[in-house]
């Protein structure tokens, strides 16, 4: 009998002997018991083994024994009751605690980083104090009755002009994606305060003069996709305002250049009596074969992201300097 | 049936009661857990180790830790397998370190059991021979017997004693000894082999 059948053997009677043979091990001993019968006193021999083993006689326990562990535990801490679901584990409540916090600095730290390269993009341009009027007091309640923004304070408008320039046009998302990349190309995101809902925009932009006129001019383009385009001026120290319609953008230049109060108040006068009569020369009903041909051509409406970093520094604007305060309301028209 | 089944029959009546007022360290039922263990572990722990006296102090040492540390069983296995766990481990240590696995001389023992030469062979080898209890309870066969035990292996003789003696289940010496049950089966079946084999060559 080979080594491993031997230890096959001994596992087989060991299992018998205390009754944990499975059906397979007992029909395999029943089949070396025909071939050995020998066998049998093997498993015999075991079995008294077992027997003689298990009926040695017991020792009692030193009789010191219970006053002996007591006497211990006396000078030790009383044993303290435990809840069941305290895992036994030594600094398991350490451990877990551990782990929450690693998950949630793991969680945390992304989350962080994101929100911090989020902030550096959207975040607007450092180029000065410039406290933005709210838009909601500016133009979206204005009533026509001239006391629109009464709240909306421009800081350092040391020029009188304060105008609302209005497009009603039949395309306001394409005008207005237009003067959106021109007030960016201008370098006037960082103080114009946008507010877009469904088909009209405003833009109050508060700038130096010169930035404003070089924006309107950038605008030219604009006029013939409009049907109407008309500059309301307001006077707040007045309570009073002019509307110009069908006002052009040189017109709109030499308004926003002009210091004095009394002098912008009848400049407006006679622009808006001049043009009272006049019908606007681009409107679309004069070229209606050409609007999808300028739209064509005019440079791409694509809304840049308007970062501070990636705005062209030479256009930013110094807030040392006189503003004054124009306001572009772009209006859908129907026919 | 022997004293060790009285104590199998017995040994889960109040054991779940005992322990929580244990938890709630309760000096009498401290003393209660005590008594109702202390000669099952003593045995155990003798067998193993095969000294009286490291014996009675492994087995003071296995309440005190225990006590110590009953408000952490979490009773995911029976109170008994656990307090066992505790005893074998502290025994199987203690061995280990004192270097004191086979301290009795077998020479000497074999020149006073010369005229029982043979006589346990006999008997083991006879089906019709004497009690097997009979032959257990004498005094010095029963200590060849135990002495001969202290010859194994450390790993056979602690699964020889847990199931042969103090009569586990091989599932219940499997979490005490915190090994598989196949592991059990092949140890024990080696210790039993070896057990006959060392009581033949002593005795013949």
């Amino acid at each position: 009998m080979s080594e491993k059948s031997k230890i096959e053997m001994e596992e087989l009677l060991s299992a018998l002997v205390d009754d944990e043979a499975t059906e397979r091990q007992k029909n395999e001993f029943n089949r070396l018991l025909l071939h050995d019968p020998s066998i049998a006193e093997q498993l015999a021999v075991m079995q008294r083994q077992r027997q003689i083993l298990g009926a040695l006689p017991v020792d009692s326990a030193p009789a010191s024994l219970v006053r002996g562990v007591l006497s211990r535990l006396k000078r030790k801490p009383i044993p303290r009751p435990v809840p069941a679901t305290q895992p036994t584990i030594v600094g398991a409540g350490h451990l877990f605690m551990r782990r929450v916090l690693t998950t949630a600095a793991m969680l945390l730290l992304p989350i962080g980083i994101l929100s911090f390269v989020v902030y550096e993009i959207i975040k607007p341009p450092s180029v000065g104090p410039v406290d933005y009027p709210s838009v909601g007091g500016g133009l979206a309640q204005y009533d026509g009755s001239g006391a629109a923004g009464s709240n909306a304070s421009v800081v350092a408008q040391s020029l009188p002009f304060d105008g609302i320039l209005t497009f009603r046009t039949q395309k306001p998302m394409t005008v207005s994606n237009y003067a959106e990349k021109m007030i960016f190309d201008q370098g006037l995101v960082s103080v114009t305060l946008p507010n877009r809902t469904g088909d009209s925009a405003t833009y109050q932009i508060t700038a130096p003069p010169e930035k404003i006129a070089v924006l309107v001019d950038s605008l030219k383009d604009v006029w013939p996709h409009c049907q109407q385009v008309a500059l309301n001026v307001v006077d707040e120290t007045r309570d009073s305002h002019v509307d110009i319609p069908n006002v052009l953008t040189e017109q709109i230049k030499v308004l926003a250049m002009e210091d004095s109060p009394e002098m912008l108040n009848r400049l407006a006068g006679q622009y808006a009596s001049a043009n009272i009569n006049k019908e606007n020369m681009f409107a679309r009903d004069d070229k209606p074969a050409d609007i999808s041909n300028d739209l064509i051509e005019m440079p791409p409406f694509t809304i840049p992201i308007p970062t501070g970093r990636n705005e062209p520094a030479v256009n930013a604007v110094d807030p040392s300097q006189p503003t004054v305060r124009l306001r572009i309301q772009v209006e859908r028209i129907t026919e | 049936m022997t004293i060790f089944h009285k104590h199998r029959d017995n040994k889960s009546l109040d054991d779940a009661q005992l322990v929580c007022r244990c938890q709630r360290g309760q000096p009498e039922a401290m003393s209660h857990l005590i008594v109702k263990y202390q000669d099952r572990v003593y045995n155990t722990i003798y067998k193993i180790c095969q000294n009286r006296d490291d014996a009675a102090e492994l087995t003071q040492d296995t309440f005190v830790k225990v006590l110590e540390n009953i408000g952490t069983f979490r009773r995911e296995s029976s109170f008994y397998t656990w307090m066992f766990r505790v005893a074998v481990n502290l025994t199987l240590n203690y061995c280990k370190r004192r270097s004191k696995l086979s301290p009795v001389s077998l020479d000497a023992e074999n020149e006073r059991l010369e005229q029982d030469k043979g006589k346990l062979a006999a008997m083991l080898a006879d089906p019709n021979g004497l009690d097997p209890a009979a032959v257990a309870q004498q005094k010095e066969l029963s200590r060849l017997i135990v002495n001969t035990i202290g010859q194994l292996g450390q790993d056979f003789r602690a699964v020889l004693v847990l199931r042969d003696i103090e009569q586990m289940s091989y599932a219940e010496i499997a979490d005490v000894l915190q090994i598989e049950t196949g592991t059990v089966k092949s140890r024990l079946s080696r210790a039993r082999t070896q057990l006959r084999e060392l009581l033949e060559t002593v005795l013949t």
